[in-house]
Protein backbone atom coordinates (compact mmCIF):
# COMPACT_ATOMS: atom_id res chain seq x y z
CA UNK A 1 0.00 0.00 0.00
CA UNK A 2 1.70 3.29 -0.80
CA UNK A 3 3.42 4.90 2.12
CA UNK A 4 1.45 7.84 3.77
CA UNK A 5 -1.64 6.63 2.37
CA UNK A 6 -2.85 6.16 5.93
CA UNK A 7 -3.91 2.12 5.94
CA UNK A 8 -3.65 0.27 8.89
CA UNK A 9 -3.72 -3.30 9.66
CA UNK A 10 -5.56 -4.58 11.54
CA UNK A 11 -7.51 -7.73 12.82
CA UNK A 12 -10.01 -7.24 9.95
CA UNK A 13 -7.46 -6.37 7.83
CA UNK A 14 -6.56 -3.23 6.37
CA UNK A 15 -8.10 0.05 7.81
CA UNK A 16 -7.60 3.74 7.22
CA UNK A 17 -6.41 5.63 9.69
CA UNK A 18 -7.00 8.99 10.85
CA UNK A 19 -4.18 11.27 9.65
CA UNK A 20 -4.22 14.01 11.78
CA UNK A 21 -3.85 12.71 15.30
CA UNK A 22 -0.82 10.28 14.41
CA UNK A 23 2.38 10.20 12.96
CA UNK A 24 2.46 9.01 9.62
CA UNK A 25 3.48 5.45 9.49
CA UNK A 26 5.03 3.52 6.62
CA UNK A 27 2.95 0.48 5.91
CA UNK A 28 3.55 -2.42 3.98
CA UNK A 29 1.80 -3.26 0.83
CA UNK A 30 -1.10 -5.76 1.89
CA UNK A 31 -0.96 -9.52 0.33
CA UNK A 32 -0.88 -9.23 -2.64
CA UNK A 33 -0.85 -12.56 -4.39
CA UNK A 34 2.43 -13.12 -5.40
CA UNK A 35 4.79 -12.64 -2.67
CA UNK A 36 8.24 -12.83 -2.83
CA UNK A 37 9.87 -15.09 -0.71
CA UNK A 38 12.48 -13.14 0.39
CA UNK A 39 10.00 -11.79 3.30
CA UNK A 40 11.45 -14.20 6.43
CA UNK A 41 14.81 -12.73 5.09
CA UNK A 42 14.27 -9.62 5.37
CA UNK A 43 14.55 -8.40 9.11
CA UNK A 44 17.78 -9.54 9.12
CA UNK A 45 18.56 -7.33 6.12
CA UNK A 46 16.85 -4.29 7.53
CA UNK A 47 19.80 -2.10 8.18
CA UNK A 48 19.37 -0.55 11.92
CA UNK A 49 18.59 3.16 12.44
CA UNK A 50 17.43 5.50 15.36
CA UNK A 51 14.45 6.44 14.43
CA UNK A 52 13.39 2.86 14.29
CA UNK A 53 10.68 1.79 16.54
CA UNK A 54 9.52 -1.36 18.17
CA UNK A 55 6.58 -1.80 15.44
CA UNK A 56 3.52 -3.48 16.09
CA UNK A 57 3.50 -5.33 12.81
CA UNK A 58 5.58 -7.84 11.85
CA UNK A 59 5.33 -7.10 8.26
CA UNK A 60 5.95 -3.75 8.44
CA UNK A 61 9.34 -2.14 6.83
CA UNK A 62 11.42 0.06 8.61
CA UNK A 63 12.28 3.64 8.18
CA UNK A 64 11.23 5.93 5.80
CA UNK A 65 13.04 7.91 3.20
CA UNK A 66 14.92 10.84 4.79
CA UNK A 67 14.62 12.50 1.66
CA UNK A 68 14.16 11.71 -1.81
CA UNK A 69 17.96 11.32 -3.66
CA UNK A 70 19.99 11.51 -0.21
CA UNK A 71 21.11 8.73 1.67
CA UNK A 72 18.04 6.01 1.64
CA UNK A 73 17.10 3.37 4.21
CA UNK A 74 16.21 -0.28 3.69
CA UNK A 75 12.82 -0.89 2.83
CA UNK A 76 11.13 -4.28 3.52
CA UNK A 77 11.37 -7.05 0.49
CA UNK A 78 7.76 -6.68 0.22
CA UNK A 79 7.45 -2.76 -0.03
CA UNK A 80 10.30 -3.58 -3.23
CA UNK A 81 8.34 -6.39 -4.98
CA UNK A 82 7.15 -6.14 -8.35
CA UNK A 83 3.05 -5.38 -7.91
CA UNK A 84 1.68 -7.50 -11.07
CA UNK A 85 -1.62 -8.08 -9.21
CA UNK A 86 -4.75 -5.90 -8.57
CA UNK A 87 -4.30 -5.10 -4.77
CA UNK A 88 -7.72 -4.46 -2.95
CA UNK A 89 -8.37 -2.86 0.79
CA UNK A 90 -11.99 -3.53 1.75
CA UNK A 91 -13.38 -2.04 4.82
CA UNK A 92 -14.90 -4.00 7.33
CA UNK A 93 -18.80 -3.87 7.17
CA UNK A 94 -19.87 -0.49 8.94
CA UNK A 95 -22.24 -1.46 11.74
CA UNK A 96 -25.03 0.76 10.13
CA UNK A 97 -24.95 -1.60 7.10
CA UNK A 98 -25.14 -4.89 8.43
CA UNK A 99 -28.54 -7.31 9.03
CA UNK A 100 -29.46 -6.80 5.52
CA UNK A 101 -29.93 -3.34 5.58
CA UNK A 102 -30.28 -2.10 1.95
CA UNK A 103 -27.33 0.05 0.82
CA UNK A 104 -26.00 2.55 -1.83
CA UNK A 105 -23.15 1.91 -3.23
CA UNK A 106 -20.96 4.20 -5.87
CA UNK A 107 -17.74 3.56 -8.39
CA UNK A 108 -15.45 5.40 -9.52
CA UNK A 109 -11.83 5.51 -10.44
CA UNK A 110 -8.83 7.98 -10.59
CA UNK A 111 -5.84 8.19 -12.99
CA UNK A 112 -7.24 6.64 -15.93
CA UNK A 113 -5.23 8.60 -18.69
CA UNK A 114 -1.99 9.37 -16.67
CA UNK A 115 0.91 7.41 -18.35
CA UNK A 116 2.38 7.15 -14.79
CA UNK A 117 1.40 6.15 -11.63
CA UNK A 118 -1.32 3.41 -10.69
CA UNK A 119 -5.23 3.56 -11.55
CA UNK A 120 -7.35 3.66 -8.67
CA UNK A 121 -10.88 2.43 -8.17
CA UNK A 122 -12.57 3.52 -5.49
CA UNK A 123 -16.17 2.33 -4.50
CA UNK A 124 -18.12 3.97 -1.35
CA UNK A 125 -21.44 2.54 0.17
CA UNK A 126 -23.68 3.24 2.64
CA UNK A 127 -26.79 2.71 3.97
CA UNK A 128 -30.19 4.25 1.67
CA UNK A 129 -31.92 5.25 5.23
CA UNK A 130 -28.75 7.73 5.34
CA UNK A 131 -28.67 9.08 2.15
CA UNK A 132 -29.82 12.24 2.88
CA UNK A 133 -28.17 13.22 5.99
CA UNK A 134 -24.95 11.71 4.36
CA UNK A 135 -25.72 14.32 1.39
CA UNK A 136 -25.54 16.89 3.70
CA UNK A 137 -21.82 16.27 4.39
CA UNK A 138 -21.41 18.37 1.05
CA UNK A 139 -19.46 16.01 -1.08
CA UNK A 140 -19.27 16.89 -5.44
CA UNK A 141 -16.96 15.16 -7.63
CA UNK A 142 -13.21 14.93 -6.65
CA UNK A 143 -12.28 16.95 -9.97
CA UNK A 144 -13.77 19.96 -8.84
CA UNK A 145 -12.10 20.17 -5.77
CA UNK A 146 -8.79 21.08 -4.43
CA UNK A 147 -6.22 18.53 -3.05
CA UNK A 148 -6.91 20.02 0.47
CA UNK A 149 -10.97 19.73 -0.10
CA UNK A 150 -10.57 16.49 -1.66
CA UNK A 151 -8.02 15.24 1.94
CA UNK A 152 -10.68 16.65 4.13
CA UNK A 153 -13.32 14.95 2.91
CA UNK A 154 -11.58 12.00 2.95
CA UNK A 155 -10.94 12.18 6.53
CA UNK A 156 -15.03 12.86 6.71
CA UNK A 157 -15.78 9.66 5.07
CA UNK A 158 -13.47 8.77 7.22
CA UNK A 159 -15.12 9.77 10.60
CA UNK A 160 -18.25 8.16 9.26
CA UNK A 161 -16.96 4.99 9.80
CA UNK A 162 -20.08 3.42 11.44
CA UNK A 163 -21.94 4.19 8.13
CA UNK A 164 -19.72 4.15 5.31
CA UNK A 165 -17.89 1.29 3.85
CA UNK A 166 -15.78 1.49 0.99
CA UNK A 167 -13.66 -0.77 -1.00
CA UNK A 168 -10.59 0.33 -2.98
CA UNK A 169 -8.52 -1.32 -5.70
CA UNK A 170 -4.54 -0.76 -6.83
CA UNK A 171 -4.22 -1.13 -10.25
CA UNK A 172 -0.20 -0.59 -10.44
CA UNK A 173 1.30 0.91 -13.81
CA UNK A 174 2.65 -2.65 -13.81
CA UNK A 175 -0.76 -4.50 -13.68
CA UNK A 176 -1.82 -2.10 -16.39
CA UNK A 177 1.11 -2.38 -18.66
CA UNK A 178 1.12 -6.25 -18.39
CA UNK A 179 -2.05 -6.46 -18.77
CA UNK A 180 -2.40 -4.47 -21.95
CA UNK A 181 0.72 -6.04 -23.79
CA UNK A 182 -0.46 -9.97 -23.36
CA UNK A 183 -0.76 -12.00 -26.41
CA UNK A 184 -4.33 -11.41 -26.64
CA UNK A 185 -4.45 -7.32 -25.47
CA UNK A 186 -6.88 -6.82 -22.44
CA UNK A 187 -8.25 -3.65 -23.15
CA UNK A 188 -8.60 -0.61 -20.31
CA UNK A 189 -12.07 -0.99 -20.44
CA UNK A 190 -11.79 -4.44 -19.83
CA UNK A 191 -9.77 -4.33 -16.62
CA UNK A 192 -11.98 -1.25 -15.52
CA UNK A 193 -15.28 -3.14 -15.89
CA UNK A 194 -13.53 -6.08 -14.13
CA UNK A 195 -12.29 -4.06 -11.37
CA UNK A 196 -15.64 -2.70 -10.65
CA UNK A 197 -17.66 -5.81 -10.77
CA UNK A 198 -14.96 -7.50 -8.37
CA UNK A 199 -15.19 -4.81 -6.15
CA UNK A 200 -19.10 -4.85 -5.96
CA UNK A 201 -18.62 -8.91 -5.46
CA UNK A 202 -16.03 -8.50 -2.38
CA UNK A 203 -18.76 -5.85 -0.71
CA UNK A 204 -21.57 -8.88 -1.27
CA UNK A 205 -19.29 -11.26 -0.05
CA UNK A 206 -19.36 -9.53 3.44
CA UNK A 207 -23.01 -10.08 3.75
CA UNK A 208 -23.65 -6.64 2.39
CA UNK A 209 -27.08 -5.83 0.67
CA UNK A 210 -26.07 -3.81 -2.39
CA UNK A 211 -29.45 -2.36 -3.27
CA UNK A 212 -28.56 0.16 -6.05
CA UNK A 213 -25.44 0.55 -7.93
CA UNK A 214 -24.00 3.94 -9.04
CA UNK A 215 -21.31 3.77 -11.44
CA UNK A 216 -19.34 6.81 -13.39
CA UNK A 217 -18.33 5.54 -17.03
CA UNK A 218 -16.81 6.75 -19.94
CA UNK A 219 -17.71 4.69 -23.28
CA UNK A 220 -20.90 2.78 -23.68
CA UNK A 221 -22.79 3.34 -20.60
CA UNK A 222 -25.77 1.22 -21.85
CA UNK A 223 -23.65 -2.08 -22.98
CA UNK A 224 -21.87 -1.35 -19.37
CA UNK A 225 -25.12 -1.27 -17.87
CA UNK A 226 -26.92 -3.88 -19.07
CA UNK A 227 -23.68 -5.91 -17.90
CA UNK A 228 -23.65 -5.27 -14.75
CA UNK A 229 -27.44 -5.72 -14.23
CA UNK A 230 -27.31 -9.20 -15.50
CA UNK A 231 -24.23 -9.89 -12.89
CA UNK A 232 -25.98 -8.73 -10.00
CA UNK A 233 -29.63 -9.09 -11.07
CA UNK A 234 -30.49 -7.82 -7.65
CA UNK A 235 -29.49 -4.80 -7.74
CA UNK A 236 -30.72 -1.43 -9.46
CA UNK A 237 -27.98 -0.55 -12.01
CA UNK A 238 -27.37 2.80 -13.25
CA UNK A 239 -24.22 3.34 -15.39
CA UNK A 240 -23.92 7.54 -16.25
CA UNK A 241 -21.23 9.65 -17.42
CA UNK A 242 -20.06 12.54 -14.89
CA UNK A 243 -21.46 10.35 -12.08
CA UNK A 244 -19.74 11.55 -9.85
CA UNK A 245 -21.75 14.87 -9.71
CA UNK A 246 -24.87 13.23 -10.05
CA UNK A 247 -24.83 10.84 -7.63
CA UNK A 248 -22.75 11.13 -3.97
CA UNK A 249 -22.06 7.79 -3.55
CA UNK A 250 -20.29 8.05 -6.62
CA UNK A 251 -18.56 11.24 -5.53
CA UNK A 252 -17.64 9.98 -2.28
CA UNK A 253 -16.05 6.75 -3.98
CA UNK A 254 -13.92 9.16 -6.21
CA UNK A 255 -12.72 10.62 -3.45
CA UNK A 256 -11.48 7.53 -2.24
CA UNK A 257 -9.81 6.97 -5.51
CA UNK A 258 -8.22 10.06 -6.14
CA UNK A 259 -6.96 10.56 -2.97
CA UNK A 260 -5.57 6.95 -2.78
CA UNK A 261 -3.65 7.84 -6.24
CA UNK A 262 -2.18 10.92 -4.93
CA UNK A 263 -0.26 9.79 -1.61
CA UNK A 264 0.93 6.94 -3.91
CA UNK A 265 2.66 9.56 -6.24
CA UNK A 266 3.22 11.99 -3.64
CA UNK A 267 5.12 8.95 -1.73
CA UNK A 268 6.45 6.95 -4.64
CA UNK A 269 9.22 4.75 -3.81
CA UNK A 270 11.25 3.28 -6.48
CA UNK A 271 11.54 -0.24 -6.32
CA UNK A 272 14.34 0.49 -8.85
CA UNK A 273 16.70 1.96 -5.72
CA UNK A 274 16.72 -1.66 -3.89
CA UNK A 275 17.87 -4.37 -4.47
CA UNK A 276 15.08 -7.10 -4.33
CA UNK A 277 15.33 -7.47 -0.74
CA UNK A 278 15.16 -3.90 -0.07
CA UNK A 279 18.58 -2.88 0.13
CA UNK A 280 19.86 0.56 -1.26
CA UNK A 281 21.68 0.05 -4.44
CA UNK A 282 24.62 2.45 -5.07
CA UNK A 283 23.61 4.22 -7.96
CA UNK A 284 25.13 7.26 -9.94
CA UNK A 285 22.23 8.66 -10.69
CA UNK A 286 18.62 8.02 -8.88
CA UNK A 287 15.77 8.45 -10.48
CA UNK A 288 14.29 11.74 -10.06
CA UNK A 289 11.05 12.67 -7.80
CA UNK A 290 7.19 13.00 -9.65
CA UNK A 291 6.96 16.15 -9.79
CA UNK A 292 4.77 16.37 -12.85
CA UNK A 293 1.11 15.97 -13.61
CA UNK A 294 1.90 12.26 -14.93
CA UNK A 295 -0.22 12.54 -17.94
CA UNK A 296 1.02 12.41 -21.56
CA UNK A 297 -0.27 16.09 -22.87
CA UNK A 298 2.12 17.19 -20.32
CA UNK A 299 5.66 18.73 -21.43
CA UNK A 300 6.89 17.89 -18.09
CA UNK A 301 5.96 14.57 -18.08
CA UNK A 302 7.32 13.68 -21.44
CA UNK A 303 10.64 15.26 -19.83
CA UNK A 304 10.30 13.28 -17.17
CA UNK A 305 10.35 10.52 -19.27
CA UNK A 306 12.76 11.52 -21.17
CA UNK A 307 15.46 12.09 -17.99
CA UNK A 308 14.26 8.93 -16.15
CA UNK A 309 14.74 6.62 -18.89
CA UNK A 310 17.20 3.08 -19.44
CA UNK A 311 18.62 2.10 -22.12
CA UNK A 312 18.28 -1.77 -21.86
CA UNK A 313 15.01 -1.90 -19.45
CA UNK A 314 13.02 1.53 -20.89
CA UNK A 315 11.49 2.94 -18.27
CA UNK A 316 11.13 2.86 -14.09
CA UNK A 317 7.88 0.37 -13.37
CA UNK A 318 5.82 3.56 -12.47
CA UNK A 319 5.69 4.45 -16.78
CA UNK A 320 2.73 2.23 -18.38
CA UNK A 321 4.76 0.72 -21.27
CA UNK A 322 1.75 0.59 -23.03
CA UNK A 323 1.18 4.39 -23.73
CA UNK A 324 1.55 5.60 -26.70
CA UNK A 325 3.84 7.78 -25.49
CA UNK A 326 6.36 5.24 -24.14
CA UNK A 327 5.70 2.69 -26.69
CA UNK A 328 6.85 5.44 -29.15
CA UNK A 329 9.98 6.62 -27.33
CA UNK A 330 11.28 3.12 -27.47
CA UNK A 331 10.08 2.66 -30.72
CA UNK A 332 7.59 0.39 -30.76
CA UNK A 333 4.75 0.11 -32.68
CA UNK A 334 6.49 2.26 -35.15
CA UNK A 335 4.41 0.43 -38.23
CA UNK A 336 1.51 1.28 -37.22
CA UNK A 337 2.05 5.28 -37.34
CA UNK A 338 0.75 7.34 -39.82
CA UNK A 339 3.21 9.84 -41.45
CA UNK A 340 2.18 12.57 -38.82
CA UNK A 341 2.73 11.14 -35.81
CA UNK A 342 6.20 9.71 -37.56
CA UNK A 343 7.52 12.79 -38.24
CA UNK A 344 6.20 14.28 -34.59
CA UNK A 345 8.35 11.53 -33.07
CA UNK A 346 11.39 12.36 -35.56
CA UNK A 347 11.67 15.81 -34.38
CA UNK A 348 10.96 15.02 -30.60
CA UNK A 349 13.77 12.75 -30.67
CA UNK A 350 15.68 15.14 -32.45
CA UNK A 351 14.94 18.06 -30.58
CA UNK A 352 15.44 16.39 -27.30
CA UNK A 353 18.79 14.72 -26.18
CA UNK A 354 16.52 11.40 -25.76
CA UNK A 355 18.79 8.77 -24.68
CA UNK A 356 19.16 5.93 -27.31
CA UNK A 357 17.37 2.59 -26.66
CA UNK A 358 18.73 -0.56 -26.77
CA UNK A 359 16.35 -2.54 -29.48
CA UNK A 360 14.68 -5.52 -28.33
CA UNK A 361 12.48 -7.73 -30.77
CA UNK A 362 9.88 -9.31 -29.27
CA UNK A 363 8.86 -12.73 -30.91
CA UNK A 364 5.49 -12.71 -32.70
CA UNK A 365 5.52 -16.05 -34.60
CA UNK A 366 2.59 -18.25 -34.12
CA UNK A 367 2.97 -21.23 -32.29
CA UNK A 368 4.89 -23.59 -33.90
CA UNK A 369 3.65 -27.23 -35.30
CA UNK A 370 4.50 -30.02 -32.61
CA UNK A 371 7.45 -32.17 -32.61
CA UNK A 372 9.46 -33.16 -35.83
CA UNK A 373 10.52 -36.99 -35.03
CA UNK A 374 14.63 -37.31 -34.55
CA UNK A 375 13.77 -39.78 -37.60
CA UNK A 376 12.85 -37.33 -40.24
CA UNK A 377 16.42 -36.09 -40.12
CA UNK A 378 17.34 -39.20 -41.78
CA UNK A 379 14.75 -39.26 -44.76
CA UNK A 380 16.68 -39.11 -48.17
CA UNK A 381 16.05 -36.01 -50.01
CA UNK A 382 16.41 -33.83 -47.36
CA UNK A 383 16.66 -29.98 -48.48
CA UNK A 384 19.97 -27.99 -47.71
CA UNK A 385 18.40 -26.54 -44.64
CA UNK A 386 19.61 -27.74 -41.06
CA UNK A 387 17.49 -30.41 -40.45
CA UNK A 388 13.78 -29.06 -39.03
CA UNK A 389 14.63 -30.95 -35.80
CA UNK A 390 17.57 -28.80 -34.73
CA UNK A 391 16.28 -25.86 -36.13
CA UNK A 392 12.79 -26.51 -34.06
CA UNK A 393 15.36 -26.66 -31.12
CA UNK A 394 16.95 -23.73 -32.03
CA UNK A 395 20.71 -25.15 -32.41
CA UNK A 396 23.29 -24.40 -34.53
CA UNK A 397 26.36 -26.38 -35.95
CA UNK A 398 29.43 -24.44 -34.13
CA UNK A 399 32.47 -25.41 -34.99
CA UNK A 400 34.18 -21.82 -33.58
CA UNK A 401 32.32 -19.09 -31.55
CA UNK B 1 39.89 -20.06 -35.46
CA UNK B 2 39.88 -20.98 -32.01
CA UNK B 3 39.48 -24.67 -31.86
CA UNK B 4 37.05 -26.00 -28.99
CA UNK B 5 39.31 -28.73 -27.99
CA UNK B 6 41.05 -26.08 -26.03
CA UNK B 7 37.82 -25.45 -23.79
CA UNK B 8 39.42 -28.93 -22.14
CA UNK B 9 41.41 -26.71 -19.86
CA UNK B 10 38.53 -25.08 -18.51
CA UNK B 11 37.99 -28.07 -15.90
CA UNK B 12 40.89 -26.50 -14.07
CA UNK B 13 39.58 -22.80 -14.65
CA UNK B 14 36.38 -24.17 -12.97
CA UNK B 15 38.13 -23.92 -9.59
CA UNK B 16 37.08 -20.26 -8.18
CA UNK B 17 35.32 -18.92 -10.85
CA UNK B 18 31.70 -17.61 -9.15
CA UNK B 19 28.23 -19.19 -9.77
CA UNK B 20 25.90 -16.51 -11.44
CA UNK B 21 22.67 -16.67 -12.70
CA UNK B 22 21.39 -16.57 -16.28
CA UNK B 23 18.29 -15.63 -17.55
CA UNK B 24 17.34 -16.08 -21.26
CA UNK B 25 14.70 -13.63 -22.05
CA UNK B 26 12.10 -14.48 -24.96
CA UNK B 27 13.11 -11.08 -26.93
CA UNK B 28 16.09 -10.34 -28.82
CA UNK B 29 18.25 -7.37 -26.93
CA UNK B 30 20.45 -5.62 -29.30
CA UNK B 31 23.06 -4.93 -26.38
CA UNK B 32 26.12 -6.58 -25.25
CA UNK B 33 27.46 -5.57 -21.99
CA UNK B 34 26.43 -4.23 -18.90
CA UNK B 35 22.99 -3.54 -17.60
CA UNK B 36 20.77 -2.21 -14.53
CA UNK B 37 19.51 -5.99 -14.05
CA UNK B 38 19.43 -5.46 -10.18
CA UNK B 39 17.61 -2.22 -9.92
CA UNK B 40 14.95 -3.04 -13.02
CA UNK B 41 14.23 -7.12 -12.94
CA UNK B 42 12.06 -8.32 -9.71
CA UNK B 43 11.39 -11.37 -10.43
CA UNK B 44 8.69 -12.98 -8.60
CA UNK B 45 7.98 -16.74 -7.02
CA UNK B 46 4.37 -17.46 -7.49
CA UNK B 47 2.01 -20.28 -6.44
CA UNK B 48 1.97 -21.57 -9.94
CA UNK B 49 2.92 -24.32 -10.90
CA UNK B 50 3.90 -25.76 -14.15
CA UNK B 51 1.81 -28.49 -15.74
CA UNK B 52 4.53 -30.47 -17.00
CA UNK B 53 7.66 -29.15 -15.95
CA UNK B 54 8.95 -31.69 -13.25
CA UNK B 55 12.09 -29.91 -11.12
CA UNK B 56 15.21 -31.21 -9.71
CA UNK B 57 12.86 -32.95 -6.01
CA UNK B 58 10.54 -34.47 -8.64
CA UNK B 59 8.01 -31.20 -7.56
CA UNK B 60 5.90 -29.62 -10.40
CA UNK B 61 8.46 -26.70 -10.86
CA UNK B 62 7.27 -23.34 -9.62
CA UNK B 63 6.97 -20.37 -12.05
CA UNK B 64 7.99 -17.18 -11.47
CA UNK B 65 6.52 -13.89 -13.15
CA UNK B 66 8.56 -10.52 -14.05
CA UNK B 67 7.75 -7.89 -16.63
CA UNK B 68 10.86 -6.36 -19.00
CA UNK B 69 9.76 -3.38 -21.25
CA UNK B 70 6.02 -3.83 -19.42
CA UNK B 71 5.41 -7.39 -21.19
CA UNK B 72 4.85 -9.75 -18.81
CA UNK B 73 7.11 -12.69 -18.10
CA UNK B 74 6.58 -16.42 -16.99
CA UNK B 75 10.12 -18.05 -16.19
CA UNK B 76 10.91 -21.66 -14.73
CA UNK B 77 14.21 -23.07 -14.01
CA UNK B 78 16.00 -25.52 -16.52
CA UNK B 79 18.72 -27.73 -15.10
CA UNK B 80 21.65 -28.25 -17.26
CA UNK B 81 21.28 -32.26 -18.49
CA UNK B 82 23.69 -34.69 -16.10
CA UNK B 83 26.93 -34.35 -16.45
CA UNK B 84 27.01 -31.07 -18.37
CA UNK B 85 28.23 -27.49 -17.40
CA UNK B 86 27.54 -24.06 -18.54
CA UNK B 87 30.19 -21.58 -19.10
CA UNK B 88 30.35 -17.76 -19.58
CA UNK B 89 33.05 -16.68 -21.74
CA UNK B 90 34.45 -14.07 -22.88
CA UNK B 91 36.17 -13.18 -25.74
CA UNK B 92 39.94 -11.05 -25.02
CA UNK B 93 40.26 -8.29 -27.03
CA UNK B 94 43.51 -7.96 -29.79
CA UNK B 95 44.15 -11.39 -30.85
CA UNK B 96 46.21 -11.20 -34.05
CA UNK B 97 44.90 -12.68 -37.26
CA UNK B 98 46.13 -16.36 -37.72
CA UNK B 99 46.46 -16.51 -33.53
CA UNK B 100 44.52 -18.53 -31.69
CA UNK B 101 41.65 -16.44 -29.80
CA UNK B 102 41.51 -16.40 -26.04
CA UNK B 103 38.68 -16.88 -24.00
CA UNK B 104 38.29 -16.33 -20.52
CA UNK B 105 35.99 -18.21 -17.93
CA UNK B 106 33.95 -15.16 -16.21
CA UNK B 107 31.21 -18.06 -14.75
CA UNK B 108 29.75 -20.65 -14.31
CA UNK B 109 26.64 -22.05 -14.08
CA UNK B 110 24.91 -25.40 -13.72
CA UNK B 111 21.36 -24.25 -14.66
CA UNK B 112 18.91 -21.38 -16.60
CA UNK B 113 16.34 -19.52 -15.66
CA UNK B 114 13.91 -18.98 -19.20
CA UNK B 115 11.30 -16.82 -19.71
CA UNK B 116 8.33 -17.08 -21.92
CA UNK B 117 6.25 -14.04 -23.05
CA UNK B 118 2.69 -14.54 -21.52
CA UNK B 119 2.87 -18.43 -22.25
CA UNK B 120 3.57 -20.93 -19.19
CA UNK B 121 6.77 -22.51 -19.25
CA UNK B 122 6.10 -26.33 -20.07
CA UNK B 123 8.05 -29.09 -20.72
CA UNK B 124 8.18 -28.54 -24.39
CA UNK B 125 9.01 -25.36 -24.75
CA UNK B 126 11.34 -24.57 -27.39
CA UNK B 127 14.32 -22.79 -24.95
CA UNK B 128 13.92 -26.82 -23.30
CA UNK B 129 14.68 -29.28 -25.84
CA UNK B 130 17.78 -28.73 -26.77
CA UNK B 131 18.47 -31.09 -23.62
CA UNK B 132 16.74 -34.31 -25.59
CA UNK B 133 19.10 -33.40 -27.87
CA UNK B 134 22.42 -33.92 -26.14
CA UNK B 135 20.96 -37.53 -23.95
CA UNK B 136 20.35 -38.97 -27.43
CA UNK B 137 23.64 -37.57 -29.00
CA UNK B 138 25.04 -39.39 -25.85
CA UNK B 139 23.42 -42.84 -26.95
CA UNK B 140 24.50 -42.51 -30.67
CA UNK B 141 27.98 -41.37 -30.51
CA UNK B 142 28.47 -43.56 -27.36
CA UNK B 143 26.75 -46.71 -28.04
Amino acid sequence: MPKGSGFVETEFGLQLEEDEEEEEEEVVASQSQSQSPSQAATQEALSGDENDDASHNEDKGKGKDVEKGCTLEAKSADEVAAKLDAIFHVSPVPDKCKDGVPCILGIDEAGRGPVLGPMVYGAAYWPKSEADSIDKLGFNDSKQLKETDRDRFFGILEREKDRIGHVICDLSAEHISANMLLRTPVSLNVISHSTAIEMIKRVRAQGVNVAEIYVDAVGNCEWYEKRLAKIFPHAQVTVRAKADAIYKVVGAASIYAKVTRDRALRDWVFREHYDAQGQPLRRKRQLEELNCSGYPSDERTVAWLRKNADPVFGFPSVVRFSWKTARSMLGEHEEEMDTAERARLEKMRAASNMIDFVKVDWETAGERQGMVSLASTFKPGRSSLRPKYFRDRRMHAVSSF
Amino acid sequence: MGDLAELGGLESAQRGLRPVQVMHLPCKIHHDGAADVEAYFRPTETDKKSGTIVDEKGDMAQIREATFRGRKLLGAELTLPEKTQGFVLEKEDGTAPGEPEHWECQAVFDRIVYWNFDRVPSEVDETRRWADWLEVSRAINLA
